[in-house]
């Protein structure tokens, strides 16, 4: 589900670039330092972009100089510290992980659900560390989540009334982190409907050869993962439709630091993303 | 209880709706709780952060509640407090009672698609102004609100792929074609 929302690093200047690092490196450091490095691997830089927009906002500045395994034993390297945006981003992933380890325990087939049925009750006390730093985030995202199974089970043809559960998510973390920018939390329901609708795409030829819930399927009346030219152009305009609301929101907003990164984000890095998934061209794994 | 919400955010009753959100706004940010963590004043801001979300939620409601309701006139189409509704930014009352209307004429379709696009849910909103244009194709209301979204949409996708242009390119394009234009005897740009 994540891993999606990424810069478009060609068009970043290279301070900007070293800067995002920074921020991703920060988050990786506070998960670390809160959870235990053992929870470093569920970092994405999805969270890097919500811990920017969360700092956006903010004065804060400070940067360390740290060791890193990834940067080998002599170098250290720019770690983002102490700001509010990476200390929330670190609890949110946290709390999105372990319900999406829980979603994954019911849905795959037997050695996937039992791998991640495991990882959940290793990952269980950060869970409940995490709740009670937002417990209202929590609350909201098992809600969601609920209704998502709900709908999934009785199937049906809409493909925003799923990703609205999503999206619901995502604009909820935002209006925790930030409660006096209801413009945020709204752009941030956007991408959150874009990564929905984005990663069902991605899921759509494992989705139908396992006879799994998609909501592309009762869309189109899809019998093979091919979306006809009509269908096509309908699901493109409404995922850039997303991306140009929350552009235009993000336009109207009088951000301190970092406007040009978060506009590469949204404007370029997105776009790009897009392109490459409905190409079937997308690469998960891809480091920045 | 609170007397007076107007009172409570410091607005009078004529304020417009924008003058009341920027109000809850900014009272918003100065009792917010962040702001009072290990202050002994903290129990104080929260108190008033209640009493500033009641007047908010208050003074919303009754605005809401000017346009005629939905409960009065069940079954028959009141399109014209549905915009209002609309207009003043209460889309689930707005989705209620447009839900309750058993005869649904092109109005409708373009109503609910207005009141899904709110809610950002885009593909349902297409599908029904889309359905709105086709029961009405002469009504231009409909066709622009399709429209627009498909103006919408092209100038985010012009951006993304004219990647790399900056103000400079733009300028020594300009400069560029104006010589090319002086060459031949005309002149583009007057002043270069």
């Amino acid at each position: 589900m994540f891993g999606y929302v990424r810069p478009l690093k060609g068009e970043l200047k290279v301070r900007e670039f070293e800067r995002f690092k920074s921020v991703y490196c920060g988050l990786c450091h506070e998960i670390g330092r809160k959870y235990g490095k053992i929870y470093s691997g569920i970092l994405n830089y999805d969270l890097a972009f919500l811990a920017l927009t969360i700092d956006a906002f903010s004065q804060e500045d400070r940067c360390e100089y740290k060791k890193c395994i990834s940067s080998g034993p002599f170098r250290k390297k720019c770690v983002r510290c102490g700001s509010r945006g990476i200390a929330l981003s670190a609890d949110i992933s946290v709390i999105l992980t372990y319900n999406k380890l829980l979603d994954t325990a019911a849905d795959e087939g037997f050695f996937r659900a039992a791998a991640s049925r495991l990882l959940a009750f290793f990952m269980k006390r950060a869970y409940n560390k995490a709740s009670a730093m937002m417990p209202d985030f929590r609350r909201h995202t098992e809600k969601c989540l609920a209704e998502l199974s709900e709908i999934e089970k009785s199937g049906g043809v809409s493909i925003d009334r799923p990703a609205d559960c999503f999206a619901s998510i995502m604009s909820e973390a935002m209006r925790q982190a930030l409660f006096d920018f209801p413009e945020l939390a709204r752009m941030f329901y956007h991408i959150g409907r874009w990564i929905y609708l984005v990663d069902a795409y991605d899921d759509l030829p494992e989705d139908i050869k396992k006879k799994r819930y998609n909501p592309l399927i009762g869309r189109f009346s899809l019998k093979t993962p091919e979306l006809s030219d009509t269908d096509m152009e309908s699901f493109r305009f409404t995922l850039y439709h997303s991306l140009a609301a929350a552009s235009e929101l993000l336009d109207k907003l009088h951000i301190g630091q970092d406007r040009t990164i978060l506009e590469n984000v949204v404007c370029l890095g997105l776009f790009k993303v897009t392109e490459d998934v409905l190409n079937r061209a997308w690469k998960r794994d891809d480091r920045l | 209880m609170i007397q007076d919400p107007y009172k409570v955010l410091g607005v009078t009753r004529d304020a417009s709706d924008d003058a009341i959100k920027q109000a809850y706004r900014e009272l918003a940010r100065k009792y917010h709780p962040d702001n009072y963590t290990n202050n002994p004043l903290s129990d104080l801001a929260q108190e008033k952060m209640k009493e500033i979300n009641q007047a908010y939620d208050i003074i919303v409601k009754e605005r809401a509640g000017h346009a005629p309701s939905g409960g009065q006139y069940a079954g028959t189409a009141n399109y014209a407090g549905i915009r209002r509704l609309i207009e003043m930014g209460n889309i689930i009352e707005a989705e209620r009672q447009l839900s309750a209307i058993t005869d649904r004429g092109a109005e409708w379709y373009y109503l609910y698609g207005t009141v899904l696009y709110r809610k950002g849910w885009f593909d349902a909103a297409r599908q029904n102004i889309e359905k709105a244009c086709e029961m009405a194709p002469s009504n231009l209301e409909y066709r622009n609100a399709l429209n627009r979204m498909a103006n919408m949409n092209m100038g985010y996708r012009t951006y993304g792929q004219n990647t790399g242009m900056s103000g400079c390119d733009v300028c020594s394009g300009l400069i560029c074609a104006d010589c090319c234009c002086e060459c031949m005897g005309g002149d583009l740009i007057a002043c270069c």
